[in-house]
């Protein structure tokens, strides 16, 4: 017999001995299962949270903001700087000739939720121009886009569902008095939790002469070192620019680094837990087995197939928990909708995440066979075959 | 006077649905001191009647009187009781705790008791001289020989000083040289410390170290020539 | 008593099983503690917070407030104590090491009884314009003691134009309600609204006492109110309020931790349970002979039972050690919402308790095979 039919011939062995022992090989099944979908769900909070970044930016879009700023909200660019970063080379134009740039103003108060009726906080964006022309994510859904120079806003389907009096028709009080919610938009994953309205408006209505930040679409080969590059030619601007992705990721980042400690603290406690389960099971299994194991040696297999069927149940098992765990977490979790800080996003168990939980499932099935493969292949023959 | 008092006793047990009776009407007086050996094939019952003497098991019907108590009567928590103060048990596989030295197997009875530790302890090496092993007394059974297991178990079957010794096979697992020393020894607690001896063998060399001979076949008694000794 | 050495001995009957099931233990009860610990730390943090302690704060985004204000706020009735702060925000270094600064008047410790500081440390923090104090979390987070020079670049420009201060750590402190839960760091006031370039004379929160902190919701309303049309229109909010709903957004901690101690715990279950079957078994005609010599049913149960408290409380006990002494490495290293580790002996309890369920239920099964098990068949090896 060639090694192959020897390794399926033992396996198979095994997988009909496995029904005697269904309730230890259901705890390997099922303590996977529950790792992969504990460390799924949590993590899909830090990946939901990256992709309602990537939801909300386009990859062509820059970012103009003051360069001492350690976010948007304390950067301040005046309107003749932000007048001359929307002119600068590598910045794209439209069939008029006007730079596609949009000066903005963003601002972070508390409003009160639905849920609890305490304060929670949320950013309202002020846009120049027509708000699809730079957030295209954004789908307007219910009511119209608001008008330049009114107090009108357009706000996010999860910032209606998150506070009240938040609907359309709804009026939002700004220092200049109440400002009237005229449409409703879905998409963007990150924006779909903002406001938005007019930015001169906005400003005029924060009796500041600032804005934040110019939002800006790239043009051209290289037009990222082609628009640094002329800023860096002119001092006095004081601005610093960046991919708008790139940008929120550095600035907003900080819950997807929390939520990946979360997960790897728990994932090994809960991993270990499970693999010491597993190396438990296995060792049993292979123990059940000790004089079949040892009668197969003893009638000419070598240990090759022996030690290659321990791995093969343990990979089986573990890679069963893991779709359980996966199809847990992705049926459970994926879109629900989640607030991590003042953002909202949707929870995303996405395709690279479903590869973690199968490769977590895979370590362990791996380290939990090899100890008790190695005990099967070097099973004294003799002796276990004496075993009463 | 009788050690061992059975009359009328039946037995029978449930295997699957059949309904086998072991046992048929069954009488049997052993007498205070002696050494009764039972022989017979397997299947015959010997082993389900000495059970029964042990008060292991219950008769179907018919009544058991050991040491003057009707086990027939018992509830199994007072036969437990009754088997801690009264039996000592010998086994052909030892059946000794294998996680505990041959002292902590010895002792195991005298738990039972209201003995202070120290006072276990002195029993327990009192009990281990006096089968000869008290060299071995924290080797685990594991590191002792067959001869010094079965040993073992009989110290531990006598520490807690019972009327009556069941042993089941005794020399059973054992070479005819270190059978003939477990027997010896057996014969000694028989006649020195006057202990009432009831055990099953199938080698008739083994029942030729009893005083009564009985054989058990197909659930009957046949007595047979009293043995030389 | 006499007992112990017997259930210890078949407890490790098979090493390498125990082993693995009591190391199996000891992370879920690990798991147990440290969840529970963060669990009751936010709690312990919201209970504790202060229902007579206001803050004020402009209503609409990051401007500041004219200091009349704070006068105003002193001539309220109920009201006992009025102070305030100055942010300053910036990064030490790096601009990933974020730093911060509230420039406060010499009456803002009065709020806050709970920062202790020794008289020394008070006049050295009155007599130093530099001066900062920091709270232990906000110093170990960018590794600094009592006496360093911390250089900050900030977005606050001072009056030469550039952005680069330079402060004095005067002492490292920590809030005695909540050990190692708060990150602050305090300075001057006159200091920093000195050395400003713009906003002088402004402020960015102000903290009010109530005296009777029933009336405190009626206050919140009063201060809002009497703002409502003046330059600066402002947001005030009870402190336990505030607390409250930062708790709020960060979900419900409370279900999210129970959801994964049920499931890690109902897994173990099921582990104890099988290796206690597969262990109670194998000894199935070592109990019988326990029974034979004479011991009664109960007891041979208990010695089951008491085998697997053992083991369970064992590792419970290892676990929920193992959490305690993990917790204080890890308060403030993680970044992003506050992580606060707080094990109360409730903690401890419930974890000793759920140790003896799981103990109880995992030999239940066996435990009820071994009372039924017929003496003859287990002699027999049956």
């Amino acid at each position: 017999m060639n090694t192959f039919s020897q390794i399926f011939a033992v396996t198979a062995m095994n997988l009909r001995a496995m029904k005697s022992r269904a309730v230890a090989s259901g705890i390997i099944v099922l303590g996977v299962a529950v790792l992969v979908a504990i460390v799924l769900s949590i993590q899909s909070i830090g990946t939901g949270y990256l992709q309602s970044f990537a939801d909300y930016t386009s990859s062509d879009h820059v970012i103009i903001y003051n360069s001492q700023a350690m976010s948007e909200q304390q950067s301040n660019i005046s309107r003749e700087a932000a007048l001359k970063i929307a002119d600068l080379p590598g910045i794209k134009k439209d069939l008029q000739g006007k730079p596609l740039a949009s000066m903005e103003v963003s601002n972070c108060m508390a409003f009160t939720r639905r849920a609890d009726s305490l304060d929670g906080f949320t950013c309202i964006r002020g846009v120049s121009g027509d708000l699809a022309k730079l957030r295209p994510k954004l789908k307007l859904v219910e009511g119209r886009f608001f008008t330049s120079g009114l107090r009108e806003m357009v706000i996010g389907r999860q910032a209606q569902r998150r506070f009240m009096g938040m609907d359309l028709g709804g009026k939002v009080i700004f220092p200049d008095g109440p400002w009237t919610i005229v449409g409703i938009v879905e998409g963007g994953g990150f924006g779909e939790g903002q406001l938005f309205g007019d930015s001169e408006t906005l400003i005029a209505a924060y009796r500041r002469n600032t804005f934040s930040s110019v939002l800006a679409v790239l043009g051209g080969a290289n037009a990222l070192q082609t628009v640094k590059a002329a800023l860096a030619a002119d001092p006095t601007l004081n601005v610093a620019a960046e991919d708008q992705l790139a940008f929120l990721e550095r600035t907003q980042g900080q819950p997807v680094m929390f939520y990946k400690i979360i997960t790897a603290v728990l994932g090994s406690i809960i991993g270990l837990g499970v693999l010491f389960a597993a190396l438990n099971m296995m060792y049993a299994a292979v123990n059940s087995r000790t004089r079949e194991i040892a009668t197969l040696r003893a009638i000419g297999f070598s240990p090759g197939p022996v030690v290659a069927s321990v791995f093969a149940e343990a990979v089986l098992l573990t890679l069963l928990g893991a779709m359980l765990g996966i199809g847990a977490a992705r049926f459970a979790f994926h879109g629900n909708v989640f607030t991590v800080g003042n953002a909202i996003i949707r929870l995303s168990v996405s395709p690279t995440l479903m590869l973690v939980g199968l490769g977590i499932a895979l370590f362990i099935g791996l380290m939990g066979a090899l100890f008790p493969a190695i005990r099967a292949a070097t099973l004294p023959v003799t002796t276990a075959l004496q075993i009463r | 006077m009788s050690m061992v008092l059975l009359h009328n006793v039946a037995k029978s047990y449930m295997r699957g649905k059949q309904n086998v009776e072991v046992l048929h009407q069954l009488d049997l007086d052993i007498a205070v001191g002696e050494f009764l050996a039972l022989m017979g094939p397997s299947g015959s019952g010997k082993t389900t009647l000495l059970n029964l003497i042990g008060g292991l098991d219950q008769p179907t019907s018919g009544e058991v009187t050991v040491v003057g108590e009707r086990l027939d009567k018992l509830k199994s928590g007072q036969l437990a009781k009754w088997r801690a103060r009264n039996v000592g048990f010998i086994f052909q596989f030892y059946n000794l705790m294998p996680m505990l030295t041959a002292e902590k197997n010895v002792e195991l009875p005298l738990l039972l008791t209201s003995l202070s530790s120290s006072q276990r302890k002195r029993n327990v090496q009192a009990a281990l001289e006096l089968v000869g092993l008290a060299d071995r007394a924290k080797h685990k059974p594991s590191e002792l020989s067959g001869g010094q297991q079965q040993r073992t178990a009989i110290a531990r079957a006598i520490i807690a000083d019972p009327q009556i010794l069941i042993c089941d096979e005794p020399t059973g697992d054992l070479d005819r040289h270190t059978a003939e020393e477990i027997l010896g020894l057996l014969q000694a607690l028989n006649r020195e410390q006057k202990k009432t001896i009831v055990m099953v063998t199938h080698d008739a060399k083994a029942a030729e170290f009893a005083s009564r001979t009985l054989h058990v076949d197909k659930g009957k008694l046949i007595e047979s020539a009293r043995s030389a000794a | 008593m006499k007992y112990i050495s017997l259930i210890w001995t078949g407890l490790w009957r098979k090493t390498l099983r125990t082993t693995f099931t009591l190391l199996s233990l000891i992370m879920a009860f690990l798991l147990f503690g440290l969840l529970q610990s963060v669990n009751a730390g936010l709690n312990h943090i919201v209970a504790s917070a202060h229902e007579d302690r206001l803050f004020t704060g402009p209503r609409f985004g990051p401007v500041q407030m004219p200091m009349s204000y704070v006068k105003q706020l002193e001539s309220l009735p109920g009201v006992s104590l009025v102070t305030y702060q100055m942010f300053l925000n910036g990064y030490v270094g790096d601009p990933k090491n974020f730093f911060f600064v509230g420039g406060v008047d010499e009456n803002y410790l009065e709020l806050y009884p709970e920062i202790p500081l020794t008289p020394e440390q008070r006049t050295a923090f009155r007599n130093t314009p530099n001066g900062i104090i920091l709270s232990v979390s906000f110093a170990k987070r960018l590794g600094l003691k009592a006496g360093d020079r911390v250089p900050v670049i900030s977005n606050v420009a001072k009056s030469d134009g550039k952005n680069d201060w330079a402060f004095e750590v005067i002492a490292i402190t920590d809030r005695s309600d909540s050990p190692g839960s708060f990150q602050f760091s305090y300075g001057s006031y006159r200091f920093l609204n000195e050395q400003r370039a713009t906003n002088k004379d402004t402020v960015s929160q102000i903290e009010v006492r109530v005296e009777d902190k029933k009336t405190a919701a009626e206050t919140v309303r009063t201060i809002d109110a009497m703002f409502e049309n003046s330059s600066v229109s402002t947001r005030s909010t009870i402190e336990s309020v505030m607390m409250a709903s930062a708790l709020g957004s960060l979900g419900n901690v409370g279900f999210f931790v129970t959801t994964i101690v049920s499931l890690v715990m109902f897994v173990l279950l099921l582990l104890t349970a099988t290796t206690m079957i597969q262990s109670v078994n194998e000894r199935a005609t070592e109990f019988g002979v326990l029974k034979t010599l004479g011991f009664s049913n109960n007891q041979v149960l208990s010695f089951i039972f008491a085998e697997a408290l053992v083991q369970c409380l064992l590792g419970a006990a290892v676990g929920l050690v193992g959490a305690q002494a993990i917790s204080p490495v890890m308060q403030g290293r993680i970044p992003g919402p506050p992580v606060v580790f707080n094990m109360p002996w409730w903690v401890l309890m419930s974890g000793m308790a759920l140790a003896i369920l799981v103990a109880f239920l995992s030999a239940a099964l066996p435990a009820w095979r071994i009372a039924r098990l017929q003496l003859v068949d287990a002699l027999a090896g049956r």
